[in-house]
Protein backbone atom coordinates (compact mmCIF):
# COMPACT_ATOMS: atom_id res chain seq x y z
CA UNK A 1 0.00 0.00 0.00
CA UNK A 2 2.81 2.69 0.71
CA UNK A 3 4.88 1.16 -2.51
CA UNK A 4 1.95 1.97 -4.07
CA UNK A 5 1.55 5.37 -2.62
CA UNK A 6 5.26 6.57 -2.67
CA UNK A 7 4.99 5.48 -6.62
CA UNK A 8 1.75 7.82 -6.95
CA UNK A 9 3.62 10.83 -5.27
CA UNK A 10 6.53 9.77 -7.82
CA UNK A 11 4.40 10.29 -10.55
CA UNK A 12 2.40 13.24 -9.48
CA UNK A 13 5.56 15.33 -8.41
CA UNK A 14 7.67 13.97 -12.02
CA UNK A 15 4.85 15.23 -13.82
CA UNK A 16 4.56 18.91 -11.66
CA UNK A 17 8.42 18.95 -12.38
CA UNK A 18 8.30 18.17 -16.17
CA UNK A 19 5.24 21.07 -16.43
CA UNK A 20 7.72 23.28 -14.17
CA UNK A 21 10.70 22.85 -16.26
CA UNK A 22 8.61 23.65 -19.66
CA UNK A 23 7.45 26.52 -18.20
CA UNK A 24 10.78 28.02 -17.72
CA UNK A 25 12.03 26.94 -20.74
CA UNK A 26 12.32 30.03 -23.51
CA UNK A 27 14.12 31.23 -26.07
CA UNK A 28 15.80 35.01 -26.69
CA UNK A 29 13.67 36.39 -28.75
CA UNK A 30 13.93 39.97 -30.47
CA UNK A 31 11.14 41.65 -32.45
CA UNK A 32 11.72 44.72 -34.83
CA UNK A 33 8.94 46.81 -36.88
CA UNK A 34 8.73 48.26 -39.99
CA UNK A 35 6.24 50.81 -39.64
CA UNK A 36 3.57 52.94 -41.90
CA UNK A 37 3.71 50.77 -45.58
CA UNK A 38 1.16 51.89 -47.16
CA UNK A 39 -0.81 50.21 -49.81
CA UNK A 40 -3.07 51.63 -52.18
CA UNK A 41 -5.53 50.07 -54.89
CA UNK A 42 -5.99 51.84 -58.01
CA UNK A 43 -9.42 52.96 -58.97
CA UNK A 44 -10.51 52.30 -62.76
CA UNK A 45 -13.11 54.31 -63.73
CA UNK A 46 -14.18 55.81 -66.89
CA UNK A 47 -16.65 59.19 -67.81
CA UNK A 48 -19.64 58.32 -69.47
CA UNK A 49 -19.64 58.24 -73.34
CA UNK A 50 -19.81 61.25 -75.13
CA UNK A 51 -21.60 60.15 -78.55
CA UNK A 52 -21.18 62.71 -81.39
CA UNK A 53 -23.17 61.69 -84.39
CA UNK A 54 -26.74 61.89 -85.92
CA UNK A 55 -27.91 59.74 -88.81
CA UNK A 56 -29.51 61.79 -91.86
CA UNK A 57 -33.00 61.23 -91.54
CA UNK A 58 -32.27 61.09 -95.86
CA UNK A 59 -29.50 58.76 -95.70
CA UNK A 60 -29.68 56.70 -98.86
CA UNK A 61 -27.39 54.32 -100.55
CA UNK A 62 -23.92 56.41 -101.23
CA UNK A 63 -24.19 58.51 -98.42
CA UNK A 64 -21.97 58.57 -96.05
CA UNK A 65 -21.73 60.05 -91.90
CA UNK A 66 -19.11 59.94 -89.21
CA UNK A 67 -19.67 58.94 -85.72
CA UNK A 68 -17.34 59.35 -82.67
CA UNK A 69 -17.57 58.23 -78.79
CA UNK A 70 -15.43 59.74 -76.54
CA UNK A 71 -14.50 58.63 -73.09
CA UNK A 72 -11.91 59.79 -70.76
CA UNK A 73 -10.30 57.78 -67.73
CA UNK A 74 -11.05 59.78 -64.66
CA UNK A 75 -9.47 56.93 -62.34
CA UNK A 76 -6.19 56.81 -60.93
CA UNK A 77 -4.29 54.16 -63.26
CA UNK A 78 -3.77 53.31 -66.42
CA UNK A 79 -6.54 51.37 -68.65
CA UNK A 80 -4.54 48.89 -69.90
CA UNK A 81 -7.42 47.43 -72.33
CA UNK A 82 -10.32 48.45 -74.19
CA UNK A 83 -12.65 45.67 -74.42
CA UNK A 84 -15.24 46.80 -77.04
CA UNK A 85 -19.08 45.33 -77.56
CA UNK A 86 -21.20 46.14 -79.91
CA UNK A 87 -24.60 44.03 -79.14
CA UNK A 88 -27.85 44.33 -78.30
CA UNK A 89 -28.60 44.59 -82.44
CA UNK A 90 -32.18 44.91 -83.77
CA UNK A 91 -34.07 46.14 -86.91
CA UNK A 92 -35.32 46.17 -89.56
CA UNK A 93 -34.34 44.63 -92.76
CA UNK A 94 -30.71 43.76 -91.46
CA UNK A 95 -29.76 47.22 -92.50
CA UNK A 96 -26.70 46.87 -90.69
CA UNK A 97 -25.30 44.14 -93.69
CA UNK A 98 -25.63 47.27 -96.08
CA UNK A 99 -23.65 49.83 -94.16
CA UNK A 100 -20.18 49.61 -94.85
CA UNK A 101 -17.43 51.03 -92.28
CA UNK A 102 -15.01 52.99 -94.13
CA UNK A 103 -13.37 54.46 -91.23
CA UNK A 104 -12.82 52.67 -88.10
CA UNK A 105 -9.62 54.68 -85.92
CA UNK A 106 -9.05 55.00 -82.28
CA UNK A 107 -7.28 57.95 -81.07
CA UNK A 108 -4.92 56.45 -77.65
CA UNK A 109 -4.27 59.35 -75.51
CA UNK A 110 -0.29 59.57 -75.32
CA UNK A 111 0.16 57.51 -78.99
CA UNK A 112 -2.01 59.18 -81.52
CA UNK A 113 -4.56 57.78 -83.94
CA UNK A 114 -4.66 54.19 -85.04
CA UNK A 115 -5.91 53.70 -88.40
CA UNK A 116 -7.59 50.02 -87.93
CA UNK A 117 -8.55 49.81 -91.59
CA UNK A 118 -5.10 51.25 -93.26
CA UNK A 119 -2.48 48.49 -94.11
CA UNK A 120 -0.56 47.98 -91.08
CA UNK A 121 -3.81 47.00 -89.15
CA UNK A 122 -5.98 45.57 -92.05
CA UNK A 123 -8.65 44.60 -89.25
CA UNK A 124 -10.74 43.80 -92.59
CA UNK A 125 -8.56 41.49 -93.67
CA UNK A 126 -9.05 39.58 -89.95
CA UNK A 127 -13.16 39.42 -89.70
CA UNK A 128 -16.06 39.02 -91.55
CA UNK A 129 -15.80 37.26 -94.94
CA UNK A 130 -11.63 38.45 -94.26
CA UNK A 131 -12.14 40.99 -97.17
CA UNK A 132 -13.06 44.10 -98.11
CA UNK A 133 -15.84 46.05 -98.02
CA UNK A 134 -16.05 45.76 -93.84
CA UNK A 135 -20.05 46.28 -93.04
CA UNK A 136 -21.15 47.01 -89.76
CA UNK A 137 -22.61 43.36 -89.22
CA UNK A 138 -18.83 42.05 -89.65
CA UNK A 139 -17.87 45.05 -87.33
CA UNK A 140 -20.58 43.99 -84.68
CA UNK A 141 -19.96 40.02 -84.99
CA UNK A 142 -15.85 40.57 -85.86
CA UNK A 143 -13.89 37.56 -84.82
CA UNK A 144 -10.41 37.00 -85.62
CA UNK A 145 -10.49 33.73 -88.25
CA UNK A 146 -13.50 32.66 -86.85
CA UNK A 147 -12.59 28.75 -85.24
CA UNK A 148 -14.36 25.82 -85.58
CA UNK A 149 -17.42 24.79 -83.55
CA UNK A 150 -16.66 24.02 -79.89
CA UNK A 151 -13.03 24.47 -80.48
CA UNK A 152 -11.05 24.12 -76.60
CA UNK A 153 -11.16 27.54 -74.56
CA UNK A 154 -14.00 29.50 -77.14
CA UNK A 155 -17.37 30.74 -76.59
CA UNK A 156 -20.27 31.37 -78.70
CA UNK A 157 -20.79 34.59 -79.60
CA UNK A 158 -24.77 36.45 -79.56
CA UNK A 159 -24.46 35.58 -83.70
CA UNK A 160 -23.00 32.47 -83.50
CA UNK A 161 -19.62 32.45 -84.43
CA UNK A 162 -16.60 30.52 -82.06
CA UNK A 163 -14.45 33.44 -80.35
CA UNK A 164 -11.83 33.69 -77.59
CA UNK A 165 -13.86 36.58 -76.51
CA UNK A 166 -17.21 37.97 -77.27
CA UNK A 167 -16.08 41.47 -77.22
CA UNK A 168 -16.04 42.49 -81.13
CA UNK A 169 -11.91 44.10 -80.46
CA UNK A 170 -9.85 44.78 -77.29
CA UNK A 171 -7.97 47.92 -78.08
CA UNK A 172 -4.17 47.60 -76.34
CA UNK A 173 -4.46 43.67 -77.53
CA UNK A 174 -2.48 42.86 -80.83
CA UNK A 175 -2.34 45.91 -82.65
CA UNK A 176 0.98 45.74 -84.65
CA UNK A 177 1.34 49.63 -84.63
CA UNK A 178 1.18 50.69 -81.08
CA UNK A 179 4.15 49.70 -78.59
CA UNK A 180 3.75 47.23 -76.36
CA UNK A 181 3.06 48.07 -72.78
CA UNK A 182 1.21 51.42 -73.85
CA UNK A 183 -1.93 51.53 -72.53
CA UNK A 184 -5.04 52.26 -74.10
CA UNK A 185 -6.16 54.94 -72.02
CA UNK A 186 -3.57 56.70 -69.20
CA UNK A 187 -5.13 58.14 -66.27
CA UNK A 188 -7.14 61.54 -67.38
CA UNK A 189 -6.36 60.16 -71.06
CA UNK A 190 -9.17 61.34 -73.83
CA UNK A 191 -9.80 57.89 -75.90
CA UNK A 192 -11.87 58.72 -79.18
CA UNK A 193 -13.75 56.17 -81.10
CA UNK A 194 -14.52 57.15 -84.85
CA UNK A 195 -16.64 55.21 -87.20
CA UNK A 196 -17.44 56.66 -90.73
CA UNK A 197 -20.72 54.72 -92.21
CA UNK A 198 -21.38 54.46 -95.79
CA UNK A 199 -24.84 53.16 -97.61
CA UNK A 200 -23.70 50.47 -99.89
CA UNK A 201 -24.53 51.64 -103.26
CA UNK A 202 -25.58 48.19 -103.55
CA UNK A 203 -28.40 48.47 -101.36
CA UNK A 204 -31.81 47.83 -102.88
CA UNK A 205 -35.60 49.05 -102.23
CA UNK A 206 -36.33 46.74 -99.49
CA UNK A 207 -33.82 48.91 -97.24
CA UNK A 208 -36.29 52.26 -97.73
CA UNK A 209 -37.01 53.24 -94.51
CA UNK A 210 -35.26 50.15 -92.52
CA UNK A 211 -34.00 50.77 -88.83
CA UNK A 212 -30.81 49.47 -87.39
CA UNK A 213 -30.55 49.87 -83.33
CA UNK A 214 -27.21 48.43 -81.36
CA UNK A 215 -25.50 49.39 -78.08
CA UNK A 216 -22.02 49.76 -77.82
CA UNK A 217 -19.78 49.04 -74.42
CA UNK A 218 -16.51 50.43 -73.25
CA UNK A 219 -14.96 47.97 -70.73
CA UNK A 220 -12.10 49.25 -68.88
CA UNK A 221 -9.59 46.17 -67.87
CA UNK A 222 -6.06 45.44 -66.51
CA UNK A 223 -5.81 41.83 -67.78
CA UNK A 224 -6.70 40.17 -71.18
CA UNK A 225 -8.57 37.35 -68.98
CA UNK A 226 -10.80 40.01 -68.10
CA UNK A 227 -12.34 40.39 -71.51
CA UNK A 228 -15.72 39.28 -72.21
CA UNK B 1 7.04 7.71 10.20
CA UNK B 2 6.02 6.33 7.18
CA UNK B 3 4.75 9.65 5.91
CA UNK B 4 8.13 11.38 6.80
CA UNK B 5 9.63 8.74 4.65
CA UNK B 6 7.66 9.48 1.77
CA UNK B 7 7.49 13.21 2.01
CA UNK B 8 11.44 13.27 2.30
CA UNK B 9 11.41 10.73 -1.09
CA UNK B 10 9.13 13.43 -2.35
CA UNK B 11 11.28 16.08 -1.95
CA UNK B 12 14.24 14.45 -3.21
CA UNK B 13 12.84 13.01 -6.22
CA UNK B 14 11.23 16.77 -7.16
CA UNK B 15 14.53 18.06 -6.08
CA UNK B 16 16.48 15.69 -8.15
CA UNK B 17 13.95 16.09 -11.49
CA UNK B 18 14.39 20.06 -11.49
CA UNK B 19 18.08 19.81 -11.40
CA UNK B 20 17.32 17.68 -14.29
CA UNK B 21 15.46 19.75 -15.97
CA UNK B 22 17.31 22.94 -15.59
CA UNK B 23 20.29 21.38 -17.16
CA UNK B 24 18.37 20.00 -19.72
CA UNK B 25 17.59 23.16 -20.67
CA UNK B 26 20.76 25.49 -20.70
CA UNK B 27 22.95 25.30 -24.33
CA UNK B 28 25.58 22.94 -24.25
CA UNK B 29 29.11 24.26 -23.09
CA UNK B 30 30.15 25.20 -26.59
CA UNK B 31 27.42 27.02 -27.98
CA UNK B 32 28.44 30.12 -26.73
CA UNK B 33 31.03 31.65 -24.26
CA UNK B 34 29.83 34.75 -21.85
CA UNK B 35 32.78 37.01 -21.32
CA UNK B 36 33.57 37.44 -17.50
CA UNK B 37 31.74 40.42 -16.62
CA UNK B 38 29.77 41.01 -19.32
CA UNK B 39 26.06 41.28 -19.95
CA UNK B 40 24.70 38.92 -23.20
CA UNK B 41 23.12 41.34 -25.49
CA UNK B 42 20.55 39.99 -27.88
CA UNK B 43 18.80 42.70 -30.27
CA UNK B 44 18.00 43.14 -33.94
CA UNK B 45 17.86 46.15 -36.43
CA UNK B 46 15.58 46.53 -39.34
CA UNK B 47 16.95 48.19 -42.05
CA UNK B 48 15.69 50.51 -43.56
CA UNK B 49 14.69 52.41 -40.77
CA UNK B 50 11.74 53.91 -43.06
CA UNK B 51 8.50 52.36 -44.53
CA UNK B 52 8.87 50.28 -47.25
CA UNK B 53 5.61 50.89 -49.46
CA UNK B 54 3.95 53.68 -50.44
CA UNK B 55 2.06 54.64 -53.45
CA UNK B 56 3.49 57.49 -54.51
CA UNK B 57 6.97 55.55 -55.32
CA UNK B 58 4.97 52.10 -55.92
CA UNK B 59 1.84 53.41 -57.75
CA UNK B 60 -1.74 51.57 -57.30
CA UNK B 61 -2.04 48.04 -57.00
CA UNK B 62 -4.79 46.86 -59.26
CA UNK B 63 -5.72 43.32 -60.55
CA UNK B 64 -2.88 41.56 -62.10
CA UNK B 65 -0.47 44.40 -61.19
CA UNK B 66 2.93 43.89 -61.34
CA UNK B 67 4.61 42.43 -58.17
CA UNK B 68 6.35 45.25 -55.82
CA UNK B 69 9.47 43.85 -54.11
CA UNK B 70 11.52 45.43 -51.27
CA UNK B 71 14.50 44.43 -49.30
CA UNK B 72 14.72 44.63 -45.38
CA UNK B 73 17.58 43.84 -43.29
CA UNK B 74 17.36 42.03 -40.37
CA UNK B 75 21.16 42.87 -38.73
CA UNK B 76 22.44 41.17 -35.77
CA UNK B 77 23.35 43.71 -33.52
CA UNK B 78 23.73 41.27 -30.62
CA UNK B 79 26.19 39.57 -29.00
CA UNK B 80 25.06 36.09 -29.78
CA UNK B 81 23.22 34.66 -33.75
CA UNK B 82 20.12 34.42 -34.32
CA UNK B 83 17.39 33.04 -36.97
CA UNK B 84 13.93 34.46 -38.70
CA UNK B 85 11.31 33.11 -36.54
CA UNK B 86 7.79 34.72 -36.52
CA UNK B 87 5.72 37.80 -38.90
CA UNK B 88 2.95 39.60 -38.08
CA UNK B 89 1.68 42.77 -39.46
CA UNK B 90 -0.89 45.12 -38.27
CA UNK B 91 -3.00 46.95 -40.70
CA UNK B 92 -4.97 50.52 -40.25
CA UNK B 93 -7.18 52.01 -42.78
CA UNK B 94 -9.17 50.08 -45.17
CA UNK B 95 -8.37 46.97 -43.44
CA UNK B 96 -10.60 44.63 -46.10
CA UNK B 97 -7.70 45.51 -48.97
CA UNK B 98 -4.96 43.21 -46.84
CA UNK B 99 -7.98 40.09 -48.57
CA UNK B 100 -6.82 41.44 -51.62
CA UNK B 101 -3.60 41.32 -51.45
CA UNK B 102 -1.07 38.79 -52.13
CA UNK B 103 2.30 38.94 -49.92
CA UNK B 104 5.90 36.34 -50.38
CA UNK B 105 8.66 37.04 -48.41
CA UNK B 106 11.88 35.17 -49.15
CA UNK B 107 15.01 34.93 -47.30
CA UNK B 108 18.10 35.72 -49.50
CA UNK B 109 20.75 33.30 -50.20
CA UNK B 110 24.15 34.78 -49.29
CA UNK B 111 26.35 32.85 -52.04
CA UNK B 112 25.36 33.79 -56.09
CA UNK B 113 24.14 30.57 -56.42
CA UNK B 114 22.02 29.97 -53.20
CA UNK B 115 18.10 29.68 -53.47
CA UNK B 116 16.56 32.25 -51.70
CA UNK B 117 14.16 30.30 -49.07
CA UNK B 118 10.98 31.33 -48.72
CA UNK B 119 9.47 32.09 -45.67
CA UNK B 120 5.98 33.12 -46.55
CA UNK B 121 3.65 32.71 -49.70
CA UNK B 122 -0.19 33.75 -48.89
CA UNK B 123 -2.50 36.56 -48.01
CA UNK B 124 -1.32 39.54 -46.32
CA UNK B 125 -4.39 39.24 -44.34
CA UNK B 126 -3.07 35.96 -42.76
CA UNK B 127 -0.16 37.68 -41.51
CA UNK B 128 -2.42 39.38 -38.74
CA UNK B 129 -2.67 36.46 -36.77
CA UNK B 130 0.90 36.41 -36.53
CA UNK B 131 2.46 33.57 -38.70
CA UNK B 132 5.45 31.40 -37.33
CA UNK B 133 8.56 30.84 -39.60
CA UNK B 134 11.48 29.07 -39.93
CA UNK B 135 14.37 31.20 -41.12
CA UNK B 136 17.07 29.71 -43.29
CA UNK B 137 20.26 30.81 -41.93
CA UNK B 138 21.36 31.39 -37.97
CA UNK B 139 22.53 34.90 -38.45
CA UNK B 140 25.66 35.52 -36.35
CA UNK B 141 26.46 38.75 -34.99
CA UNK B 142 27.02 42.07 -36.95
CA UNK B 143 25.47 39.87 -40.00
CA UNK B 144 22.18 40.33 -41.44
CA UNK B 145 19.61 38.36 -42.92
CA UNK B 146 18.46 39.74 -46.17
CA UNK B 147 14.43 39.72 -46.65
CA UNK B 148 12.70 40.05 -49.85
CA UNK B 149 9.01 41.23 -49.44
CA UNK B 150 6.81 40.94 -52.75
CA UNK B 151 3.45 42.48 -52.69
CA UNK B 152 0.65 41.95 -55.87
CA UNK B 153 -2.73 41.82 -56.40
CA UNK B 154 -3.86 38.75 -58.04
CA UNK B 155 -6.07 38.94 -61.25
CA UNK B 156 -8.87 37.56 -59.84
CA UNK B 157 -9.11 40.15 -57.21
CA UNK B 158 -12.19 42.30 -57.47
CA UNK B 159 -14.08 45.71 -57.79
CA UNK B 160 -14.64 45.61 -54.27
CA UNK B 161 -10.80 46.99 -53.41
CA UNK B 162 -10.87 49.96 -55.92
CA UNK B 163 -9.68 52.84 -53.93
CA UNK B 164 -8.93 51.51 -50.65
CA UNK B 165 -5.90 52.47 -48.57
CA UNK B 166 -4.22 51.05 -45.43
CA UNK B 167 -1.38 50.95 -43.99
CA UNK B 168 0.97 47.86 -42.50
CA UNK B 169 3.42 47.60 -39.31
CA UNK B 170 5.04 44.60 -40.46
CA UNK B 171 6.90 43.15 -37.29
CA UNK B 172 9.86 40.38 -37.67
CA UNK B 173 10.83 38.22 -34.65
CA UNK B 174 14.33 36.47 -33.99
CA UNK B 175 14.93 34.29 -31.52
CA UNK B 176 17.83 32.12 -29.82
CA UNK B 177 18.99 29.40 -30.02
CA UNK B 178 19.43 29.99 -33.75
CA UNK B 179 19.28 25.62 -34.21
CA UNK B 180 15.92 24.64 -36.22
Amino acid sequence: MNKKLIFASIFVIGMLALAMGYGTYSYFSSTKTSYDNTFTAGILSMSEVTRSFSCPSTWAPGDSFTATWDLTNTGTIDIKYLAVDIHNYWGTADLADVIEVTEFKEYIPGYGWIDNLGTAQNYQGSVGNLASPLTLKELMQSYFAPEPANTAGYVQDEFGGWVRHTSDWITGYGYDTVPAGTPAMKVGGMYELLLTFKFMTSAGNAYQGATAHMDITFMGIQDISQAP
Amino acid sequence: MKHKQIVISALTIMLVLSLVMFMANQPSASAFTIPLGKRIKFDMELSPNVPLFHPDVDGCFYPGSPKITKKLEAINVGDIPFRICRFEVTFHGDTYLATGLQMEILELGKGKGEKPHVLYNGTLSTLSKGVEVDGKSAIPQGKSATLQIGVWMPKTAGNEYQGLTMTADIAVTVHFPPVK
